[in-house]
């Protein structure tokens, strides 16, 4: 209904909008709800064990509650902070052509970082 | 020369031009700690990969040992002030606590409880080293 009372001219001026804005937005808050419990809870115990030397982080890490609590925490931290500088380049990049390459670069980093750290979280869980 | 994206579109001031105020240092410090929790969960990241699939053996002793507990202390740190933070939005996003007054007592009470937790982090961390 809203979109009725744009001019034509205004909604192919920029194409308008691309109706993306609101997931971004509550992908950012439901990733941010799940971090508020799941930061403390690894970060506490990786400090903990890190304390306690390498073989216990492994150890805590390969564990079913310490596998779990990795996972989670580096999936919703991985997404919170590609959508978080997303939207830093968004608002500092004005060469089009860099805006998407910086976008695709950090989609790709972070998609990379979640990649890896699964992985070496599974692979303590099922052959450390 | 007129930026691109200007195109004859009214503007807002930047940051030279605003007085520094609460909401100001709290939004450009939500920002930078977010920023800084990307290296942050990144360089933890990165070293769990090393130390699970070779690499890394342990945790590092010695001055390497200390610049991997101040990296990890200043993570502690911003991410302290960001989740803190964090939740003021969460606040802010169901409409409430936009009142001027409250919004900057807010977020300067913010700052004060993050700069204690910032100093509490760090007696512990030092007790724990056996420094004092």
């Amino acid at each position: 209904m809203a979109s009725e009372y744009r001019t034509p001219l205004k909604r192919i001026r920029h194409f308008g909008s691309a109706h993306h804005g609101v997931e971004h937005f509550i992908a950012q808050k439901a990733s941010a709800l799940a971090l508020l419990v799941l930061v403390p809870l690894f970060l506490v115990s990786f400090v903990l064990k890190a304390e306690a030397g390498a073989d216990a982080l492994r150890a805590w890490l390969g564990s079913p509650a310490g596998a779990l609590i990795a996972l989670a925490f580096f999936g919703a931290a991985c997404f919170h902070m590609r959508v978080g500088v997303a939207v830093i380049v968004e608002d500092y990049v004005e060469s089009k052509a860099l805006r998407y390459l910086c976008l695709l670069a950090n989609s790709f980093f972070v998609i990379a970082l979640w990649a890896a750290t699964s992985f070496s979280i599974l692979y303590l869980a099922f052959r450390g | 020369m007129t930026p691109d994206w200007y195109r004859g579109r009214p503007m807002s001031p930047h940051l030279q031009v605003w007085r520094w105020h609460w909401t100001m240092a709290a939004s450009i410090g939500h920002r930078v700690t977010g920023v800084g929790n990307f290296l942050g969960v990144t360089l933890i990241g990165i070293w769990i990969v090393a130390l699970t699939l070779g690499g890394a053996q342990a945790v590092p002793t010695g001055a390497l040992g200390v610049l991997f507990w101040l990296v990890l202390y200043l993570f502690a740190v911003s991410i302290t002030y960001h989740l803190l933070n964090g939740v003021r939005h969460l606040v802010w996003d169901s409409g409430r606590g936009f009142d001027p007054d409250q919004a900057s007592a807010v977020s300067a009470t913010i700052f004060g409880v993050s700069a204690i937790i910032a100093v509490a982090l760090l007696v512990a961390g030092l007790l724990v080293a056996g420094v004092f």
